[in-house]
């Protein structure tokens, strides 16, 4: 009786879509079509359709961007409902803060600039005025291979005037491609290559798999034959390295990318081998040296030092990422964190210098390193005209600040992240001392007390106690811990202030963490001459881990917080991991939390 | 403001219905449909068996401010590589690297300067290569695909580029005098594939299953229309005088330039006498015909305007006697005339004495 | 029962359903490729009989400095009885003859009936007994983004059509004329079909672009993915008219609209020409367009895609307001517009240094016997009001000016000392004499900054400022005054080298003392092939001018192309082609280029020229020839007879020719 309606409802459903089918199959047959038409083998139309579906739906998502007052231009694409947008640094260069985006509708949009990857030519840009916008879905464009069916949809030379662009069709003609940086600090690395037609005004604009998924950032073509146009070689940056710098690029930051602080070589029997090593870097630290044999970079095996470079293009400064390499016959398999590819600053400098990453004038490269096609330019009538005041709807969503490309977003997603944990309990009210005990997985029992004013760890061994004023950096105790206690008042800190009172806390991004898949978010937080970072699941907006780093080019102290129980309505850890570099290490096991509720006052 | 045209009235309708009906199938079977269509779309396994027989070429050239590189394929097991002609080649150390990324340094074995072509030999076995005995059709329309390492963004194991197109139509380079300067005059296939660029040359050209049509050319302007031409050799051009060169019997025969017949037509011949070649680019009116000429004979008339000489058309004055020059004068030759708005065929007669009658 | 019966139908539902995924999956296992290639060439074979080759005896050999192809192109049938369209580019050499060869291969003589002029196309008339063979064609409203789009040419083999294959790119290209496509489209197939997979003819095959509206427009996108063509079912539209041999224009409405930002600003008339269709419909400067043929016109973009389809002759429906009033007329189009004189008072202004207080406009000079002189006007006297408008700064008289024509009369409100007169004039036309001596245009010591930009900050580079963009290959050389400051003007002087390079030296001393003196900067680009200029390095020049503006504050009033030679053919063509920044254009020694279309005098783009002119060398009769064309269009011109010979100017006449640019900020 109950399963009877069930098995109908089934039915009823599948009827409705074998229905369906069997009506388009009658309809195709009975079409009363054109001579002409119907010689055509149904499939083949079928598959022109089916093209044509995919076309119109990809383009709703593409933007044809101006600058605005109108001067130049470029294209980009819409990666979710709320507006946020990819396109290249070069067209953003072009525009500043505020610029306009045209859409397939037909409507004109104001957008304001997010975050900036100067060296890999890409920017985050937020389209404003809709929560549901037409978005790209986004494909794994490492699975794209050379002869795949793509699409390359923008408004090369500014043909859009109403806003619908214009779609080129092609296959991809080389995947995991190297671009010498032309000249400037765009480095196009693990790019996809592809003969559908890229000319100036495609840059920034979307490309497509035959699916109508986003698989790259259109940004260069060979353009030196014929000066400024197409011949049938375009190259889009792949959207895997984009995924990988989005949470940076969502911080409102110049986001930097990363080197390993070693150079390849490939000998003569075309094994890659360390050239050259620098000894602040963590890859030194990690046991990489001079002539070993690297194997494979971040899961992915190295035939060549492009390959090299390939991998390390993708990566944003500070992300961990596996290392294979061999030394006389013995692999070794460490995890590295990538250093910056510039100096704190360098970067700003350079954007600022304008001239140096304007992708209009790098000088002209040599043969297989094509030039960065300019946005397309419009007559500029009004010369040295004031650039037209920012709309009032892009100044809500901008904030200056020195250092920051907008602030806005590094406040809204900090405050995001800080409001998913405390979400799950509010620590405020302990600012008292808290106290910690359990056992270590040998057994012994252990206390941890930690206040703003000291911190300290009792072990059968005996115990080491801390003050927490002034120059923390000196006090990195226990030996070798790379400053477990300082860690962990900080770890207290951070939870009782928050990121308001903490100190200068910012949004970093996104960086992966072992025994996640997901990428966590990062708060960067900075006390007296110490630094954390703290790390956030986006799943349930737990802290995960959190690294204190007391000096440059050092290791961190890391905490790994795991087994999480709730405390008096808070969650806590009940497992904590201590880690430093790969001879400290230290595991608690939380048993008792006590919490002073308030502090006592100090006289 | 498109005013609908009766014919367009008749046609919307039905084509509309087609696109939505189409599109119909398209929702009905949803994913599945589009990734079918799109994924057989994609040759990915015949390309993966093609890139290990094409070859990374470095020679000359870097130093005259030219590329110093183009593309090969290799023809044979043993490592001979099929290549195009040029500057690149003409020096002591070619290299030659394959797909795998190993580096040789190779031999030229010999070139044909008249097909553009050279093999190189390096020394390597067990090489997968393209089997030029094999003769595979193709003509306007067919789908190809151009492997070529063009603009040398592919380097050391990186596969070469891959780009695809249609053969646009199958002719001869020396379909029209003077278009196309090139030693090679023979067949072409022409491509709308943008192959004409700096070290495509010597690329491979393939149907879409993957056997391999013809050699990818030079980089060549129609001195015509100006502008450039992207075009193939067929194999079966190519493939005598590789066979040769493998089995060393090779003897390069020297490119004999288009010589002019010793006694060939000219207009006083004919009794012609052309309006005055004032212009850039005068037409070929005729201003008189001497009495009795051949021309008379043929029945040229004054005013009439002369557009083909044999299946050659005229633009000019200067035209027709450069087309004449060309003309062995032992037979007779067809001349099509404009006259008012009439074409008129003529044939006039090599062996007729024009200068005779002259007074 | 009824339960089996519904079992039943789904059964059969079933098999037919996965016969019918069995159809789509067969294409897998049949290889769609293959298919595809197959109705690709079924299509062309389809479509083939109704392609023709042409060929053409006679005509030019060259326009402009471009070599014109004299292969064969492509033409399509468009009626049974002998008419066929193909593309204006493929006539540009103008022909004497014209043969057209069909497929069969039996050859016709052809004549030109008429040209449409908006769309780039001709149409062509054969004489035949036999009915030709009509090709299908799709109309407009069924073209899909994304769809096959197969071009056909027949210039290579007489017997075999040549084919190109991409994707219809976009509809309602080129303000809504053209269908877009990247198939490889080029002289190999203007002129011929673009067909869709059926064989249907979608469009006629042209070179076209948004900007320029000429034969050879276009024409540098060959082959790069970016090509057009007409939708037939135009074709068809205006066939009847063209056949009768009537040309066809683009449809004008006499106006120019303000500011330049297509996409950000209103259609806001800033003057519509007295003789115009919008002017006698009674629209006016300062009312805003906002509809136009049923369609809301936001923003300028929108008004030019309903125009850009219309021919002259045809009506437009337009809506505009005027303050809280709200117009709405038809309007006839006009294939032309009765060139616009530019109205001229007589005076040049002074400029004032940036943050100088502002009061008004200060005469700087007279011209003499002009309708100012006439009127009582006096260097030194502050112009306060002018034809009813209150002027604080110079940009109010050029903008009313704009809106005026010659002859007719004005007041203005003059301040002399602390006396204030008001005066009567009638406006008259631009000189085309150069006055002698001008006093200075500004203080000559720049007087305290009531609100001036701080002018601290980097200074942008002076003196001698190469510049090099990676696009292009040439290189390009700019001459910044030393005493350069950002609260002046300048004008800028871009000179174009005569064939045989650029002598840097001999240029900088010649002019780094004129820029000195007059507040000009020298933009000297080098032609990328020293012997001579190809007319698409005017882009480059336009990208050097808009680096040069953007890093230096200059006057939009005062920039100028000056040429030699071919350089000053080059200059022409600069200046015709970005009209929209260029005021003056002064040649030496070269003709206007027979080809180059004259645009309309624009008064919002005020251009002026100055030609030398030698009386016995072989171009004599053709700068002549040039002088008259331009003052046809109502270009005011200059000329400076420079004796028997063709030769450069000397450092007189130079110092005339900088006092030339000098004065164009003329009011």
């Amino acid at each position: 009786m109950s399963k009877q309606p069930l098995r109908n409802r089934r039915w009823a459903a599948l009827r409705g879509t074998i229905m369906k089918r069997l009506w388009c199959v009658l309809s195709l047959a009975l079409l009363p079509l054109s001579a002409a038409w119907a010689q055509v083998d149904p499939d083949v139309l079928a598959a022109e359709a089916a093209r044509v579906a995919v076309v119109e739906r990809a383009s709703r998502a593409t933007l044809a961007i101006f600058a605005n007052g109108g001067q130049g231009g470029g294209s980009g694409v819409v990666i979710s409902p709320d507006g946020y947008a990819l396109t290249n640094f070069h067209v953003t260069h072009e525009a500043g803060v505020a610029m306009k985006c045209g859409m397939a509708d037909g409507r004109l949009y104001d957008a304001v600039i997010v975050g900036l990857d100067p060296t890999g030519d890409v920017a985050l840009v937020k389209v404003l005025g809709r929560d549901d916008f037409p978005a790209a879905e986004m494909a794994d464009s490492d699975l794209v291979q050379v002869g795949d069916w793509c699409f390359a949809i923008g408004n090369p030379f500014l043909l859009a005037t109403d806003f619908h662009p214009t779609v080129s069709y092609g296959v991809i003609s080389g995947v995991h491609r190297y671009q010498y940086p032309a000249g400037t600090i765009l480095e196009y690395s693990d790019c996809l290559q592809a003969d559908a037609a890229i000319n100036p005004g495609n840059s920034g604009g979307p490309m497509f798999d035959a699916q109508g998924r986003l698989i790259g950032i259109n940004g260069r073509g060979s353009f030196e034959k014929r000066g400024r146009v197409n011949v049938g070689v375009g190259y889009a940056i792949s959207i895997n390295q984009i995924k990988n710098f989005l949470g940076h690029l969502k911080s409102g930051r110049l986001v930097d990318h990363a080197t390993l602080g070693a150079r390849m070589r490939s000998d003569e029997d075309r094994r890659v081998i360390v050239d050259d090593i620098l000894e602040e870097s963590d890859a030194f630290r990690r046991g990489l040296r001079y002539g070993d044999e690297l194997l494979s970079f971040a899961g992915r095996t190295v035939g060549t030092v492009n390959a090299f470079k390939n991998v390390l293009g993708i990566y944003p400064k500070g992300w961990r990422v596996p290392l294979s390499f061999q030394r006389k016959g013995e692999r070794v398999d460490v995890l590295v964190r990538l250093r910056g590819v510039h100096r704190e600053g360098e970067l700003a400098e350079l954007v600022e210098a304008g001239q140096k990453i304007d992708p209009e004038n790098p000088p002209k490269p040599k043969p297989g390193q094509p030039p960065t096609p300019e946005p397309d330019r419009k007559p500029s009538p009004r010369h040295h005209a004031k650039p037209p005041p920012m709309p009032e709807i892009v100044k809500q969503y901008f904030v200056e600040k020195p250092g920051y490309v907008n602030y806005y977003f590094n406040a809204l997603n900090r405050d995001r992240v800080w409001k998913a944990l405390v979400a799950r309990g509010d620590f405020a009210a302990w600012q008292g001392a808290w106290t910690i005990a359990g056992d270590t997985p040998m057994g012994e029992a252990f206390k941890l007390e930690f206040s703003d004013q000291q911190a300290s760890i009792k072990l059968p061994g005996g115990e080491l106690k801390i003050t927490l004023e002034g120059e923390l950096s000196g006090r990195l105790e226990p030996p070798g811990s790379g400053g477990l206690l300082v860690a962990l008042a900080m770890w207290r800190r951070f939870l009782v202030l928050g990121p308001e009172k903490f100190g200068e806390v910012s949004y970093w991004g996104t960086e992966p963490l072992e025994g996640h898949d997901k990428l966590l978010d990062v708060l960067v937080a900075a006390h007296g001459d110490i630094e954390c970072r703290f790390l956030f699941d986006p799943a349930d907006g737990q802290l995960a881990a959190m690294e204190m780093i007391s000096e440059e080019d050092s290791d961190p102290c890391e905490l790994v917080f795991s087994e999480f129980k709730e405390v008096e309505g808070r969650i806590l850890p009940g497992r904590i991991e201590a880690r430093h570099g790969d001879d400290f290490s230290m595991t608690f096991q939380c048993k008792e939390f006590n919490f002073a509720p308030a502090a006592e006052k100090q006289e | 403001m498109i005013h609908t045209s009766p014919a367009s009235r008749r046609t919307r309708p039905r084509r509309g219905r087609a696109f939505a009906a189409l599109a119909l199938v398209v929702a009905a079977l949803g994913g599945s449909l589009v990734p079918q269509v799109m994924a057989v779309d994609s040759p990915t396994q015949a390309i993966e068996a093609n890139q290990p027989k094409m070859v990374k070429i470095y020679g000359a050239g870097g130093v005259r401010g030219l590329e110093s590189y183009q593309s090969g394929f290799l023809v044979s097991e043993q490592g001979h590589i099929l290549t195009a002609w040029s500057y690149v080649l003409d020096t002591d150390y070619i290299t030659a690297v394959l797909s795998d990324g190993r580096k040789f340094e190779a031999k030229l074995l010999n070139a044909d300067p008249r097909l553009e072509l050279a093999v190189l030999k390096i020394e390597a076995e067990d090489l997968a290569f393209f089997d030029l005995a094999a003769s595979v059709p193709a003509d306007s329309g067919s789908r190809v695909w151009a492997y070529s390492n063009l603009f040398g963004v592919a380097a050391g194991d990186e596969p070469a580029s891959v780009q695809h197109g249609i053969i646009a139509v199958k002719t001869r380079l020396d379909a029209r005098r003077g278009t196309f300067e090139t030693p090679y005059h023979g067949p072409v296939y022409v491509l709308d594939a943008m192959t004409n660029n700096p070290g495509a040359a010597g690329g491979a050209l393939t149907n879409q299953n993957g056997e391999l049509l013809g050699m990818l050319g030079k980089e060549l302007r129609n001195a015509q229309n100006n502008i450039w031409l992207n075009y193939a050799i067929p194999i079966d051009e190519l493939r005598g005088s590789v066979q040769q060169i493998l089995e060393g019997k090779f003897r390069p025969t020297e490119e004999q330039a288009q010589v002019k017949p010793q006694d060939a037509f000219d207009l006083a011949q004919l009794g012609l006498v052309l309006v005055p070649d004032v212009l850039e680019l005068t037409p070929p009116y005729v201003e008189e015909v001497r009495d009795a000429s051949a021309a008379e004979t043929a029945g040229i008339r004054p005013d009439d305007l002369v557009v083909f000489v044999g299946d050659h058309l005229v633009h000019s004055c200067k035209g027709l006697r450069e087309e004449l020059a060309h003309i062995e004068r032992d037979g007779k030759l067809r001349i099509v005339l404009l006259r008012g708005q009439e074409l008129v065929e003529v044939e006039v007669n090599g062996q007729a004495q024009g200068e005779a009658t002259q007074p | 029962m009824k339960q089996r019966m519904r079992r039943m139908n789904i059964l059969a539902a079933v098999l037919i359903g996965q016969f019918a995924i069995g159809s789509l999956g067969s294409a897998a296992a049949e290889g769609l490729p293959l298919r595809e290639e197959r109705a690709i060439k079924a299509a062309l074979a389809r479509v083939s009989p109704a392609v023709v080759r042409i060929e053409t005896v006679g005509g030019l050999e060259r326009v402009g400095q471009l070599l014109v192809g004299t292969g064969p192109t492509t033409g399509l049938i468009v009626s049974p009885d002998g008419f066929i369209v193909s593309s204006a580019f493929n006539f540009v050499q103008k022909p004497d003859s014209i043969l057209v060869t069909l497929e069969g291969g039996s050859r016709r003589a052809a004549r030109l009936v008429a040209t449409d002029h908006s769309r780039m196309l001709v149409l062509l008339k054969v004489d035949t007994d036999a009915k030709l063979p009509m090709p299908e064609f799709v109309p407009e409203g069924e073209m899909r983004v994304g769809q096959w789009a197969l071009a056909v040419g027949r210039t290579f083999e007489q017997s075999q059509p040549n084919l190109s294959v991409g994707i219809v790119s976009a509809v309602g290209r080129i303000w809504g004329k053209a269908i877009q496509t990247d198939a490889k489209i080029s002289p190999n197939n203007y002129g011929g079909p673009l067909v869709d997979i059926a064989g249907r003819v979608l469009g006629v095959l042209v070179p076209m672009s948004p900007q320029a509206n000429a034969e050879m427009a276009g024409v540098e996108w060959y082959d790069s993915g970016i090509g057009f063509a007409i939708p037939l079912e135009t074709v068809m539209r205006v066939l009847p008219k063209l056949a009768q041999g009537q040309d066809l224009h683009p449809g004008l409405l006499g106006i120019s609209l303000k500011g330049a930002d297509l996409f950000g600003e209103p259609a806001l008339i800033a003057a519509a020409r007295a003789t115009g269709p919008a002017y006698r419909a009674g629209f006016r400067a300062g009312d805003t367009i906002v509809e136009a043929g049923g369609q809301a016109v936001s923003r300028q973009a929108q008004l030019k895609h309903q125009l850009g389809r219309l021919y002259s002759g045809e009506k437009i429906h337009v809506v505009a307001t005027r303050g809280d009033q709200r117009l709405d007329r038809d309007v006839e189009l006009a294939e032309k517009i009765e060139p616009y004189e530019f109205p001229f008072l007589g005076i040049l202004p002074m400029r004032p240094w940036a943050g100088e207080k502002a009061a008004g406009l200060v005469v700087r000079y007279v011209y003499p016997d002009s309708p100012a002189a006439i009127a009582g006007i006096k260097p030194g006297d502050r112009i306060a009001s002018f034809a009813g408008q209150a002027v604080e700064q110079v940009d109010a008289v050029v903008q009313k000016l704009q809106t005026l024509a010659p002859d007719e009369k004005i007041q203005i409100e003059v301040r002399r000392g602390d006396e204030t007169l008001l005066l009567q004039a009638t406006l008259g036309r631009l000189p085309e004499s150069v006055p002698g001596e001008l006093p200075p245009a500004h203080a000559l010591v720049a007087p305290a900054a009531a609100d001036a930009p701080p002018a601290d900050g980097e200074q942008p580079q002076v003196g001698i400022v190469p510049l090099k963009v990676p696009e292009f290959e040439n290189e390009c050389l700019v001459y910044v005054p030393e005493s350069y400051s950002p609260r002046l003007a300048y004008g800028v002087v871009i000179w174009l080298h005569a064939p045989g390079g650029l002598k840097q030296d001999e240029l900088l001393e010649l002019w780094k003392p004129l820029c000195e003196q007059h507040d000009l900067i020298l933009l000297a680009p080098k032609s990328a092939d020293r012997t001579k200029w190809q007319p698409t390095e005017a882009r480059f020049v336009r990208r050097m001018l808009e680096d040069v503006t953007k890093r230096y504050t200059t006057d939009p009033a005062r920039i100028v192309v000056h040429g030699h030679e071919g350089g000053a053919a080059l200059a022409y063509l600069v200046g015709l082609a970005y009209a929209d920044v260029v005021r003056g254009v002064a040649a030496v020694d070269a003709p206007l280029p027979r080809l180059v279309q004259l645009p309309e005098t624009d008064p919002v783009n005020r251009l002026a020229f100055y030609t030398t002119l030698a009386t016995k060398t072989e171009t004599t009769a053709a700068v002549e020839a040039g002088i008259q064309r331009l003052r046809e269009m109502k270009y005011p011109v200059t000329v400076k007879n420079v004796g028997e010979q063709g030769r450069y100017l000397t450092s007189e006449e130079l110092d005339e020719l900088v006092r030339w640019f000098d004065t164009l900020d003329r009011l």
